[in-house]
């Protein structure tokens, strides 16, 4: 899918956050944005994910504005910075969430959807985890379940939120190269992903930033 | 490097603790303090409603208790508690979702409203209701002419206790879905969920604890609430008087065993709506210490 | 009103605005809103001269004056002991430690009716430890000491549970940077601990000031009535059944329209009757009076 952002803008308060912004996102193209914290990247992302309306632009999917598509058509995933897990439920019920939630006609049944929670799992190595509790598990742990979540939707477009910001040096360059992996393996759902960081250490795995 | 038998003379300034908390015999004394405070003005009121009782004898307190008038307060009072807590949790969770999962003008306006009957007199919140139903209220007369007793009946006694109890889920709500944000709920929104679906798998979990003590403590006072069933209901004895109000025209009758027997119900009560709570968060906290392995 | 503010609002994914706001509108409006409305109305239909002259009549300024300043003295009261309490729950641990902690919701989940009957209980002249101060000759019950008692219950939780939140995420830190200065123990507390804890104590004094406030109007509906009527409990129990047999043949006289025994003329002392008598009866009038009262509470 083809994300374009045109003219957009968003102001809050009195601060004009983000100034006619215009972006394109190729297919499968993994995109970074940097910038200091309050540069608005945050509420860039927030804004092609729908989570927030802009007060003036829009932005396109495929050539269609995405305010106007209904969730279905629109599948996008986003992984929040601070990973906004189910606090109450096991990493199997997160991942499970996704699924369960589709209504009764189009829900998959319980064994379709316990192998593919798995299957997720596995995919980001997290398969013994089925039954811990988020607050059992370590900040990178946190954030696979966070990323195996969104995949259930099969999301066209990954928006990924500082996705190593909460996570401490050391742990992050190897998360940032694991992901790498992740996503140019051969093989990897074809999807478009953005993402937000503050330093450049991550810029070296986007293919633009 | 260093010379540490030089550097680290045994003064005895170096060897006394950091002052991080206060003296072994001080701790005692404001310990002996506060639970002699307690004592004295928490729990002897306790002690001496169950010590009346006590004197009683059994077979008069379960007399006492069966009096077709003890009965009525008995059922009135559990009818209001029964209608009020769920009206009240119901509004509670729909005004902690409008105040802070959104942002609008006006917030701060609607939570002082929320907070009104907490701040108001309850008798003034019973007045209210009298000028508005009463026979020369302002809806007085309609309601005479249709038949319809609301003061110095029951529905009088249930929009009474409505009023004085209905902050109580909303203010425990609040500050705590503020503090939880909106990550969740907008996470499991983008994860396909209806906003029904997203209410009763993420919202309602998360903050269950809260709505479970604003509940008890909403249960506690609706069940226990004087002031403003007094000016409402008449004192009809047998007919619209509730456990409080029986207890004083009771003890008023100079029925001190029948008041004393009456008033220990309602001690009890409250005793395990408070052990309940323990109980709650006891196992609240012993769940968030067995998922900590960090 | 409602499309009004979701215009206002910041647009967000989030659904339910709508009806939640709607559902929030209409009960506070039905229940809170509306009747407090009409309450404002009527008391401008008295007019608003009439109730400042209500209000500044003696009587009233002089119970203001006593309601005033018994709360703020309970108030008070409960400020320092309350923030002791607090602190002790918080800081220290001791057996039993969780179990005190839920009872000081006590005054909140037990009604003011029973509270007030025990505290009567207690501190009455021949009760547990009114006996015991009228000794010493400290009179409790039915006095302004009595009230702050039993304001005192009432208050007990609003300093403790305002100021235990605030103690309990204090950054401890702080102290030990204060105890690596080398301050000692009392001027931490002083300098570093307590001056965050002002504002908590200050909202929990202004709290129970307020409850103490309305309490009193309360206890100035019963008060009067027991203090007269319970001057000797036990003398009481025997007068009211000697009452009872003596007055006797009034129990077949027909109520009035109203459900009230109007006290016949019959009902006053004879000249040459018995002291125990006369005062039995006199008894019966006050206690007549009361249920008078207490049935025409509006």
């Amino acid at each position: 899918m083809r994300i374009e952002v045109k003219e957009l803008t968003k102001q809050f308060e009195h601060t004009l956050v983000l100034d006619r912004i215009n972006l394109e996102i190729q297919e499968k193209e993994f995109l970074g944005l940097l910038g200091p914290s309050g540069s608005g990247k945050t509420t860039l992302l927030r804004i092609i994910a729908g989570l927030e309306s802009p007060d003036g632009g829009v932005v396109e999917a495929d050539g269609r504005d995405v305010s106007t598509l209904g969730f279905e058509e629109r599948k996008f995933g986003f992984v929040f910075q601070h990973y906004a897990l189910f606090n109450h439920m096991t990493v199997f019920e997160n991942v499970a969430f996704g699924m369960k939630v589709r209504p009764r006609g189009a829900r998959p049944d319980k064994q379709a959807i316990a192998d593919r929670v798995k299957e997720l799992l596995e995919l980001v190595q997290l398969g013994e985890f089925e039954d811990r509790f988020p607050a059992q598990l370590s900040g990178g742990q946190r954030q696979r379940v966070a990323l195996a979540r969104t995949l259930t939707i099969d999301p066209q477009v990954l928006l990924l939120d500082e996705p190593f910001g909460a996570l401490d040096a050391k742990v992050r360059v190897g998360c940032v190269a694991r992901y790498a992996i992740f996503m140019t393996r051969p093989g990897s759902p074809p999807f478009s992903s953005l993402t937000t960081r503050r330093r450049r250490s991550t810029s070296r795995t986007v293919s633009r930033s | 490097m260093l010379d540490h038998a030089s550097s680290f003379d045994a003064s005895p300034a170096a060897r006394q603790p950091l002052p991080l908390t206060e003296s072994a015999g001080a701790r005692t004394l404001l310990i002996t303090i506060a639970l002699g405070f307690l004592l004295l003005f928490l729990l002897l009121p306790l002690i001496v409603v169950f010590a009346e009782v006590l004197r009683l004898g059994f077979d008069s307190y379960w007399a006492a208790l069966r009096e077709p008038e003890a009965l009525a307060a008995i059922r009135l009072t559990l009818l209001t508690a029964l209608i009020v807590v769920p009206f009240n949790a119901v509004f509670g969770i729909a005004a902690a979702w409008a105040i802070t999962k959104f942002q609008f003008a006006g917030q701060n306006l609607l939570i002082t409203l929320v907070d009104l009957p907490f701040s108001v007199s309850p008798v003034i919140g019973g007045m209210v209701f009298v000028l508005l139903f009463g026979l020369q209220g302002v809806f007085g007369p309609w309601l005479a002419a249709h038949d319809i007793k609301i003061i110095f009946a029951i529905p009088g006694v249930i929009i009474a206790t409505l009023f004085v109890t209905l902050p109580f889920v909303a203010r425990e709500l609040i500050p705590l879905m503020q503090k939880q944000g909106t990550d969740c709920e907008e996470a499991a929104l983008m994860l396909g969920a209806s906003g029904w679906q997203t209410l009763f798998r993420v919202t309602l979990p998360n903050i269950k604890w809260g709505l479970l003590y604003g509940v008890l403590l909403c249960n506690g006072r609706a069940i226990g609430e004087f002031g403003a069933v007094a000016v409402v209901s008449g004192h009809i004895v047998g007919h619209t008087t509730t456990m409080p109000l029986y207890i004083v025209v009771l003890y008023n009758d100079f029925n001190f065993p029948a008041a004393f027997a009456v008033a220990s119900l309602l001690t009890l009560i409250a005793f395990a709506t408070l052990i309940l709570r323990t109980i709650l968060e006891w196992r609240a906290e012993q769940r968030l210490a067995s998922s900590r392995l960090h | 009103m409602i499309a009004g503010a979701i215009a206002i609002r910041q647009r967000s994914i989030i659904p339910g605005f709508g009806l939640s706001l709607g559902v929030m509108l209409s009960y506070l409006g039905l229940i809170v809103i509306i009747p407090l409305c009409v309450l404002l109305l009527k008391a401008s239909d008295a007019g608003w001269a009439k109730i400042w002259m209500e209000l500044s009549s003696l009587r009233t300024l002089a119970a203001f004056r006593v309601s005033f300043g018994i709360a703020f003295l309970a108030a008070a009261f409960n400020a320092v002991f309350g923030f002791i309490v607090a602190w002790v729950l918080v800081r220290y641990e001791f057996v039993g430690r969780r179990l005190i902690d839920a009872m000081i919701d006590l005054p909140f989940a037990l009604p003011t009716a029973v509270a007030g009957v025990s505290l009567t209980q207690i501190y009455a002249e021949n009760g547990w430890l009114g006996s015991v101060l009228a000794v010493a000759g400290i009179k409790v019950a039915f006095t302004p000491l009595g009230i702050l008692v039993a304001l005192a219950f009432v208050g007990l939780p609003f300093v403790v549970r305002t100021v235990q939140p605030i103690l309990q995420d204090f950054d401890r830190e702080a102290e030990e940077a204060g105890a690596l200065l080398g301050a000692s123990r009392w001027n931490i507390l002083r300098r570093v601990v307590f001056p965050p804890l002002v504002p908590a104590v200050m909202t929990g004094f202004t709290l129970a000031f307020a409850r103490g406030i309305e309490r009193i109007r309360l206890r100035h509906l019963y008060c009067r009535q027991y203090a007269r009527l319970f001057r000797d409990r036990s003398a009481a129990d025997h007068h009211q059944a000697r009452a009872v047999r003596l007055c006797g043949r009034n129990r077949d006289r027909e109520p009035d329209a109203g459900g009230v025994l109007h006290p016949a003329a019959h009902h006053q002392p004879a000249a040459g009757m018995d002291p125990e008598t006369a005062r039995c009866l006199t008894m019966h009038r006050a206690l007549t009076r009361v249920r008078r009262r207490a049935s025409r509470c509006r």
